[in-house]
């Protein structure tokens, strides 16, 4: 059955559905929802959203993949708790049957994210954009081409994964009323930035994105030395 | 006063001119932003690596087979102001104003000086000497916390003004222990991720700075660590991750006793031994899950387990959901 959802809207107008407040804070007010948004300008390209709030209504939220915008970004989602969240892609979805709290898409993959009524949701939102990679990522290391290559191709896909213990600290740790915040952006910046160097860390960990099933037999032996 | 050793005397711990001058004296070879001494005298390296404009690192791990005093003299009158923050990992002896004696040790590891100050620090013959140096100019600082809170930058003014004079001496946290292991294991090899290290970075200034602004909520490690030795523990796990050596095994091995292992193993790592050598092999199975998609029974036969029950148990304990779960899921979506 299809949901009619009371908004829908691009992932980056989000804030539209929020009342300004002071400095990057956002107010969610009823009927539409209670809570709050912090938007936190990190560096140039590079911002950070706290989300903090519960909408009365279902919400959809979806890419901008159909603009031409020459502005590619790219966003990190860390859920403390995705229940109430669904994220699909193509025609695949990543329900409360598939077990994630973290996923990095591109502005250009097809995703959308659907938002059940009267779901509390905490998560942090990190968006980066190709020029902030390029500036800060990328550099001419045959190791860094090679997640610049991995990165580019999320242009058309997503990919979705489990924070670990650490990760999740630090997501939390972000997300807490926290005297450490009185050092301002220095300390967001600081963990920002290690949240996404962690994840793309562990994206250039990984040799490919697609089960090799053809060569299973002929690695088992190579996975076994390896493992002596 | 020091005894009769090698000394070299240097203006700043890791600029060109200082690892020309160490490699002359101490027959090094340099190498981009290396400095590697393979020879009778000084086996090891010093890594440099910068992360912003006046802001770098540097890694020194070397053992020597003689005393070696590394005497940094004060920045010269003209030169740019500096902050070293300096991270000993394993116990050292340093000469610090008129060459008084300082051992460090657990309880005050990490110190806070400006490079208008003079240090002299002995590598001691056998013992493996293992820093970490951070150097920040103060216009780099104040460019960070531009819109810090005043009643922290009030705080930090105070504690830096103290800085320009004297010494200032912290025990580490647990936080700081666990960003330098990760400098250590991931980064600072040749192939080093300026990103990664620029994160870490920060991560240490503030770490430093919230702990002397707010001594109350910062909790810190006052027990000497021997670092080098939790190192090779870690790599003896990491090598037999299909058949683990006995705790007692490593110990020996490490050539401690196996109560301090498990005490200080925890301290840095805030976990087990145990804990820890479960979850290094449960991330190892995933990847080879998502890479290879091996049936479930295989990953329990490589992993050493004699009932793939007891893999799938190990693994949803560490995941929250099965190995053939996550071979499905990946089928529809990437992970990572």
């Amino acid at each position: 059955m299809e949901t009619s959802f009371s908004h829908s809207c691009n992932f980056h107008q989000l804030p539209k559905l929020f009342r300004k407040k002071s400095g990057g804070l956002f107010i969610l007010e009823p009927p539409l929802g209670s809570g709050s948004l912090q938007v936190i300008h990190v560096a140039r390209g590079l911002e950070a959203w706290l989300w903090n709030c519960s909408f009365n209504h279902e919400v959809e939220l979806f890419s901008n993949e159909m603009s031409q915008s020459r502005n590619r970004y790219f966003t990190l989602l860390c859920f403390l708790d995705t229940h109430g969240f669904k994220l699909s892609h193509a025609d695949a979805m990543l329900g409360e049957n598939i077990r994630w709290n973290t996923a990095f898409l591109s502005n250009n993959c097809p995703y959308k994210m659907e938002i059940s009524r009267k779901v509390y949701g905490r998560c942090l939102s990190i968006s980066f954009s190709e020029t902030w990679f390029n500036h800060n990522i990328a550099a001419e290391r045959e190791r860094i081409t090679d997640l610049r290559k991995k990165v580019t191709e999320l242009k058309t896909n997503s990919l979705v994964g489990t924070l670990n213990d650490s990760e999740q600290r630090l997501v939390q740790e972000l997300m807490s009323v926290s005297w450490k915040k009185w050092f301002g952006t220095f300390y967001i910046r600081s963990l920002v930035l290690r949240i996404v160097s962690d994840v793309l860390y562990r994206i250039m960990q990984r040799e490919s994105f697609s089960i090799n099933h053809l060569c299973v037999q002929k690695r088992v032996p190579e996975i076994e030395k390896y493992l002596q | 006063m020091p005894r009769n050793e090698v000394s070299c005397e240097i203006r700043d711990l890791h600029d060109d001119k200082s690892f020309q001058t160490l490699a002359s004296a101490l027959d090094g070879v340099e190498s981009a932003d290396a400095l590697r001494f393979n020879n009778k005298r000084i086996t090891g390296e010093i890594i440099r690596s910068g992360a912003d404009r006046g802001l770098s690192i540097a890694k020194w791990k070397c053992t020597s087979t003689e005393d070696i005093c590394i005497k940094k003299l004060p920045a010269d009158s003209g030169e740019e102001k500096k902050f070293l923050l300096l991270y000993f990992l394993n116990p050292a002896i340093i000469f610090a104003k008129k060459k008084k004696k300082l051992r460090i040790s657990g309880s005050r590891n990490n110190i806070l000086l400006s490079n208008s100050a003079g240090l002299e620090f002995i590598l001691q013959a056998r013992q493996p000497f293992y820093l970490f140096e951070i150097s920040f100019t103060p216009s780099w600082l104040m460019e960070q916390l531009r819109d810090a809170d005043p009643v922290i930058l009030n705080r930090l003014s105070q504690y830096i003004a103290r800085a320009m004079q004297t010494f200032l001496m912290e025990p580490f946290t647990q936080e700081e222990y666990k960003i330098l292991h990760e400098l250590e294991v991931c980064i600072l090899i040749d192939q080093a991720e300026d990103f990664f290290v620029r994160s870490r970075l920060y991560n240490l200034v503030i770490t430093f700075f919230s702990k002397v602004v707010n001594r109350k909520e910062v909790p810190v490690i006052q027990t000497a660590v021997q670092y080098d030795q939790l190192i090779e523990a870690e790599m003896l796990i990491m090598e037999n991750i299909r058949k683990p050596l006995s705790i007692e095994t490593i110990a020996r091995k490490v050539n401690m006793s196996v109560s301090s292992l498990i005490r200080k193993f925890r301290m840095i790592h805030g976990k087990s031994i145990h804990e820890y050598y479960v979850s290094k092999k449960m991330e190892l199975a995933r990847k080879i899950i998502l890479e290879h998609g091996l049936p479930v029974k295989k990953m329990a036969e490589i992993f050493g387990y004699n009932q793939p029950s007891a893999f799938i148990e190990s693994f949803t304990k560490q995941y929250g959901y099965t190995p053939g779960y996550l071979k499905l899921a990946s089928k529809k979506f990437s992970f990572f």
